[in-house]
């Protein structure tokens, strides 16, 4: 280890740390006995995934309406949710003003499947067939109450816009399986609820503090299907090869010329786009898909930006070994005639849910890939605004929601936690969106409590700053 | 190598994290921080050196280091070089040629010298040193939350820009930011930009979420406010004491809350209201129109005075109406009867949208006097208002800069159907309803009374009146043109002799007569002139260019302690102080103005250290102390002390002169140095911090963009005004945005300026120019001191695909070929000293050669491909394998560095 080092090893730690995606492995990597880079001083071990796919929910899924069953509300219909349950919680803006909490109970039928038994909504009757495979956390609960800092904690680990997205922090941490694509990836896709829903920002997979190279990179529903991915009119891959031939190797002598090792980097990094610009396209064309995957995803898989759509994507993204990709699917806030907006929400994205689940498993990709389903925090058992027949809307609910995962040795049927006879509070084993992140990250073999950034006098981790904890019960192993 | 200290400090920073309170509460690290070489007081130096100086002695003590770790100096850069380097580090541009040329030949030894004189005098100058600025204080175009709707605040941008241009001294500088407001100035232009200056506290993050908690909004934005302060001017890390105590710099939370009661007091909603340019805000007319506004206030000042001033017609009128009331008086009583009004509230509203479509109180019920409303934990009862019959403005209850909802009650009663004509006016929006139907809807103030007729049916009816204040405070008007709603003591008026009467009363009822009864033709034409005059103002008002600017309350109110950073767990309440581990002040700084005096004081340890130390980033990538957003424990050491206090010390005594500082950098040998580099000296110094060799830094994404199009003759260099919009690929905003937001579709602007430098390029904070992020450019979320380059694929496709960068390509290959006519010159030659100032080497030459010529074979054998690329032209095949040619040099390592 004090050895003194050669050149060509120095030239090669700068590479590195200051080098572009790509290169097996980052900030962990283990360089000739020397961390590389400025991250901390770990190695991922008993990694169980390789990669992730993280189904984001925006707007915020009810859990009454999806996974957490209460039947006992029936009874309750239209009375006022007792202040016992309510406590001294906040309540929103939105409905702090109202005169009445009235409790409105699902209208939705919950049935038992699997061979765990697990309850789930009529909604979803294509993810109820794979309830086998999921851990279902029913206790999920976030510090926010409003959709921009609950997301943002969701994805960023903190409130406050400016930190390192999950995605980052995984490329930052393990870099990138496949040199000719990114290791986050991110899609939005489109949704069939109401048109007005909330934003998301770019933040959500942005960088924060971490090197640009660490920002998620967008696979876009309409356009090119990367940012510039393409050629111009008129240039063709010959001219763009001949023309890369030369820029290389006046690269070359400008790098004998002035021996700076970023002059090689950046000879490196044209080199990969222009095999980006073949890896790229070839990962969106799905024609090569079998008839029988596609009809799985059902018939938007064809249609750019749809879930399906996106779905398919994360799969064959998986397979080509991007590291974390991430969909976002809009339309979840349900302030208002939520029993029609959640059927059309859920119409979106169940069959594809569950394909994505079934194929993942069919191409032996399941067990090192985790799946999670979530959104950035749960729904009110009382109505906001009149609750009027079977028409109601939920207002936003922090203290305890849903999420599940799946694949990378979670434990399939299991379910954790219970929350209180209205879904209101947590009554055993509350799991916070810190605890989720933590748990994430120790599925690639990550201990959160190390992984950290220096920035801002602080070394910065993505579970913050209060002690956040790996919920054991949902792994398996 | 990880030293122990490194060790210690990770162990330290990991109590940090996870609250072990007992590390960082053991005395030696107080005393230790006490002691970190930042906090203590940059020694004075014994007089200003010249600039000459300051560069020799720059280079002193960068060269007595070198000869420490025996790293030797390069030699000076080539002229091409320097002059390329100097030009892209002072503009962000790119020199001509031809300027080179004259340059290279110029024998006179102060060449140098004189050049960078002039690029300091340059207006691109201010261009490219704001932009570290912009990046530091989070400077956005959008309100960064939510809806990340339009904000108003480019003429701060241009403010930053002015004032590096007009080397506004450094101290100013800050002051001005700080405190503009509060500033005494007499000369009005300078007074505006003092106003424009304080913009900096108000480029916080903004939200309008509906269902946001107040109180919670109004704490984050105070913490982003003092965050940005620690990071802005002291270079610390003061975030971590908004929870607890500082782990490693000797700042308490109460130091925190001191210092965060500076920013507390801004006279404005924590909500943005989702608009542009959420109060306070200031309108700035050019100068033809603040003679039109002159002009109009005139005029509406004297329609205003003719409006009430004595009138023989009117006043006839008015007679006649006066006999009418006391012949009508035999009629019989009780025909209809107004009751007195009552009124409830103040309602907070979250959105102004809920306040109009919301139904308050008993709206739509029948009226009970006794009633009161439960909302949010509070009960609201009615009360009674003073009467109407004068038709004054009633003040309402309202909430101090917050939008709030306040109900007025009147209850009519008539004995047959009848149609009574009210009068209403409101200082905001207004809504009338009858019988839970909305028979009136404003949104904004009208000048003038509106007149609302409603038809009553036989019986009683409840009119509620709904007052929506924007911001409070709140006012109401409202008459009756009816004689049973004239109240007594106006009908004594009346009824009295003309003679007997006061000038008040006469005033009064004249007053009353017009506003409520007269509809004779000469007053309605005066009404209708003021009106329209008032309605113009209005109207340019709302056009004119805006700025977000800070106002203070009248009414200074305190900082409580936030335990934990909680928004609702508030303990002691501080006033504004600063911490005085840094700088005891010997008179007590309480307001804005003796914070900047304080900060800008010669004994502040820290204010010129954090300044030249990211003067000295910028031109050398990394700064003297690397971490240049953290001079604190926790930051990095710096790797040349003495330098950056020379440095420091010289700044403040030499006057905060930033153009003088910058010179003595850019004349010193380090900077001028060639970037050749060896095996041995990137074994010795692998990252150049010892500045053996000279700056071989990636432009910033500004710059590269602005560089392509500069050498093809295409940028446009109109300075200042609102963002422009280049082309961005379609969708990006759209696929993010809230379907609401003003900021959703993204129309790109065309000609000239699509073409404008990129430091006026709209920055859009949830989804900022892709060009500029996939260059590592921060999102303008937070605050950033430097930006971190890497190296991404993603890169070289933008550069490579952009369709800037190809326009630029064409137009080089155009500009090259037209230009080799004239000339006779080599046009490969030329192209290629156009980007770089130098011949190629012959390899290079030869290299790019055969690209030609191979390029020309592949468009002849396509010239479809050739007019696809370049358009139809009869020398397109030609064009299009020049065009190419240009592009490759776009790319070279060599062009994307400086």
């Amino acid at each position: 280890m004090n050895r003194p080092l050669d050149s060509a090893m120095i030239a090669r730690r700068q590479f590195l740390s200051r080098t572009g995606i790509g290169f097996g492995a980052a900030a962990l990597a283990v360089l000739d006995g020397q961390v590389a880079g400025a991250a901390s001083p770990i190695i991922a071990k008993n990694a169980k995934a390789k990669r992730a796919i993280y189904l984001f929910m925006s707007g915020a899924p009810s859990h009454l309406d999806l996974w957490d069953p209460k039947p006992k509300l029936r009874d309750w219909y239209d009375q006022d949710l007792p202040p016992s349950i309510r406590g001294q919680q906040r309540l929103t803006t939105m409905t702090s003003d109202q005169t009445r909490l009235a409790i409105a109970p699902s209208p939705f039928k919950f049935t038992n499947h699997g061979d765990c038994g697990m309850t789930v909504s009529e909604l979803l009757p294509h993810t109820a067939k794979i309830v086998d495979d999921l851990a279902l956390i029913r206790t999920m609960h976030t510090s926010e109450i409003n959709h921009d800092p609950a997301i943002t904690l969701s994805c960023t680990g903190d409130a406050t816009p400016g930190k390192a997205s999950l995605g980052s922090w995984l490329s930052y941490g393990l870099g990138s399986e496949n040199e000719n694509l990114p290791a986050f990836m991110v899609m939005t896709a489109s949704w069939s609820g109401r048109g007005d829903d909330q934003a998301i920002f770019s933040r959500l997979w942005g960088n924060g503090f971490l090197p640009g190279r660490d920002q998620g990179v967008r696979l876009q529903g309409q356009g090119e299907p990367f940012l510039y991915l393409n050629n111009p009119s008129g240039i063709d891959s010959n001219v763009r090869r001949r023309m890369l031939d030369s820029l290389a190797q006046l690269n070359r002598e400008h790098f004998d010329a002035l021996g700076d090792p970023e002059t090689n980097n950046r000879i490196e990094q044209y080199e990969m786009a222009f095999r980006m610009q073949t890896s790229v396209p070839e990962l969106a064309d799905i024609r090569d898909e079998p008839q029988h995957v596609l009809a799985m995803y059902g018939r938007e898989v064809t249609i750019r930006g749809t879930y399906a759509n996106c779905c398919l994507m994360a799969r064959r993204m998986a397979q080509r070994g991007v590291r974390f990709t991430q969909i976002f699917h809009r339309g979840w806030d349900h302030h208002s005639h939520l029993p029609r907006e959640l059927r059309r929400q859920c119409n979106d994205i169940d069959q594809p849910t569950l394909a994505l689940i079934k194929d993942l498993r069919s191409c032996g990709l399941l067990d090192d890939t985790l799946v999670i389903w979530g959104g950035e925090f749960g729904r009110t058992a009382y109505s906001q605004g009149k609750l009027s027949g079977q028409d109601f809307g939920r207002d936003h609910h922090p203290r305890c929601f849903s999420a599940w995962l799946a694949g990378a040795g979670v434990r399939g049927g299991h379910v954790h936690g219970e929350t209180d006879e209205f879904g209101y509070n947590v009554a055993k084993d509350p799991v916070h969106v810190h605890d989720l992140n933590a748990t994430i990250l120790e599925r690639f073999g990550i201990d959160h409590t190390n992984f950290v950034y220096p920035w801002q006098g602080l070394d910065q981790r993505l579970t913050g700053v209060e002690p956040a904890k790996v919920i054991r019960q949902v792994l398996a192993d | 190598m990880p030293t122990a200290f490194y060790f210690l400090s990770l162990i330290l920073a990991w109590g940090v994290c996870l609250g072990l309170e007992s590390i960082a509460d053991e005395p030696q690290l107080t005393q230790a921080a006490a002691a970190h070489w930042a906090f203590t007081e940059v020694s004075r130096p014994a007089g200003v050196d010249s600039t000459e100086q300051v560069s020799v002695q720059i280079d002193q003590l960068i060269n007595r280091r070198l000869a420490e770790v025996g790293l030797v100096a390069n030699q000076p850069a080539t002229d091409a070089a320097i002059f390329r380097r100097v030009h892209l580090d002072l503009k962000g541009l790119p020199p001509a040629f031809d300027k080179f040329q004259a340059y290279a030949i110029d024998p006179a030894d102060d060449k140098y010298e004189r050049l960078v004189d002039q690029l300091l005098q340059s207006p691109a100058y201010g261009e490219k040193m704001a932009l570290a600025w912009l990046d530091l204080v989070r400077y956005a175009d959008t309100h960064g939350l939510h809806l990340d709707n339009h904000r108003d605040i480019w003429m701060y941008r241009d403010y930053v820009i002015q004032s590096f241009n007009q080397n506004k001294p450094w101290n100013q500088f800050i002051t001005e930011q700080l405190a503009g407001d509060l500033l005494d100035t007499a000369e009005p232009a300078a007074r505006l930009d003092q106003q424009i200056a304080t913009g900096l506290l108000r480029l916080n993050l903004t939200t309008n979420e509906a269902g946001s908690v107040y109180e919670e909004v109004a704490a984050r934005n105070m913490i982003d406010r003092t965050n940005a302060f620690g990071t802005i001017f002291l270079g610390l890390t003061l975030q971590c004491a908004a929870c607890h105590d500082h782990k490693t710099d000797p700042l308490t939370q109460r130091d925190y809350y001191s210092l965060a009661a500076f920013f507390n007091n801004l006279n404005a909603s924590a909500m943005d209201n989702s608009e542009s340019a959420p109060w306070p805000s200031i309108a700035v007319p050019t100068p033809s129109q603040q003679l039109s506004l002159v002009q109009w206030e005139r005029k509406i000042d004297e329609l205003t005075t003719e409006w009430s001033a004595p009138n023989k017609a009117i006043d006839d009128a008015q007679v006649a109406w006066e006999q009418s009331l006391l012949n009508e008086s035999s009629e019989p009583s009780g025909e209809s009867k107004f009751s007195d009004l009552t009124v409830v509230g103040p309602f907070e509203t979250e959105t102004i949208e809920y306040a109009y479509e919301k139904d308050y109180a008993s709206i739509g019920c029948p009226y009970d006097a006794n009633q009161t409303f439960r909302f949010r934990d509070r009960n609201y009862g009615w009360t009674a208002l003073s009467s109407p019959a004068d038709v004054q403005s009633i003040p309402l209850p309202s909430l101090e800069n917050r939008q709030s909802v306040a109900v007025v009650h009147q209850r009519v009663m008539v004995a047959k159907p009848q149609t009574v004509t009210f009068l209403v006016a409101s200082s905001d929006g207004l809504q009338c309803y009858l019988g839970g139907e909305k028979r009136y809807d404003q949104r904004q103030q009208q000048p003038g009374l509106a007149k609302l007729a409603i038809d009553f049916p036989v019986g009683t009816s409840d009119v509620y009146f709904k007052v929506i204040s924007h911001r409070g405070p709140s006012s109401f008007d409202v008459a009756v043109r009816s004689r049973r709603a004239i109240n007594e003591s106006m009908l004594t008026v009346i009824r009295k002799s003309r003679e007997s009467r006061s000038p008040a009363e006469v005033s009064r009822l004249r007053q009353y007569y017009r506003a409520v009864w007269c509809e004779h033709p000469e007053l309605v034409a005066i009404g209708d002139e003021r009106r329209g005059y008032v309605r113009q103002r209005d109207d340019l008002l709302a056009l004119l260019p805006k700025s977000l600017v800070y106002r203070e309350r009248t009414e200074v109110r305190s900082q409580p302690i936030l335990r934990g950073g909680r928004y609702d767990d508030t303990g002691e309440p501080m006033s504004p102080s600063v911490p005085a581990f840094l700088l005891s002040a010997e008179r007590k700084v309480g307001d804005r103005v003796e914070l900047a005096n304080w900060l800008t004081s010669q004994q502040h340890p820290l204010t010129a250290r954090v300044a030249v130390n990211r003067f000295w980033q910028q031109f050398f990538g990394v700064g003297i102390v690397e971490t240049s957003e953290d001079l604190g424990a926790s930051g990095a050491e710096p790797c040349n002390q003495e330098l950056l206090d020379y440095l420091a010390g010289q700044f403040f005594a030499g006057g905060w002169d930033v153009k003088r500082l910058v010179k003595a950098i850019l004349m010193s040998q380090a900077y001028r140095r060639d970037a050749k580099s060896t095996l041995e000296s990137i074994h010795l110094d692998p990252t150049n911090r010892m500045l053996a060799r000279g700056p071989r830094v990636r432009l910033d994404a500004e710059s590269i963009r602005d560089q392509a199009l500069s050498l093809a003759g295409l940028i446009d260099l109109r300075a200042g005004g609102p963002s422009s919009k280049p082309p961005q690929p379609a969708g990006l905003w759209e696929s993010v945005g809230h379907s609401k937001s003003n900021t959703v579709n993204y129309i790109p602007d065309l000609g000239k300026n699509a073409l404008r430098r990129s430091i006026y390029t709209y920055w859009k904070r949830t989804s900022p120019p892709p060009l500029m992020l996939l260059f590592d450019a921060p999102s303008r979320e937070s605050c950033a001191a430097r930006r971190v380059q890497t190296h991404t694929p993603s890169q070289a496709l933008a550069m490579l695909n952009e369709p800037q960068m190809q326009q630029a390509a064409i137009a080089i290959a155009k500009l090259t070929l037209n230009h080799h006519d004239i000339a006779e010159q080599d046009p490969l030659k030329q192209m290629f000293c156009r980007v770089l100032l130098r011949d190629p080497s012959p390899t290079q030459y030869a290299e790019l050669l055969l690209l030609l010529s191979d390029l020309r074979t592949m468009y002849a054998a396509d010239r479809d491909a050739a007019i696809d690329l370049v358009g139809l032209s009869p020398d397109a095949v030609n064009l299009a394998a020049w065009t190419v040619v240009a592009m490759t040099l776009l790319n070279l390592d060599e062009a994307l560095c400086k």
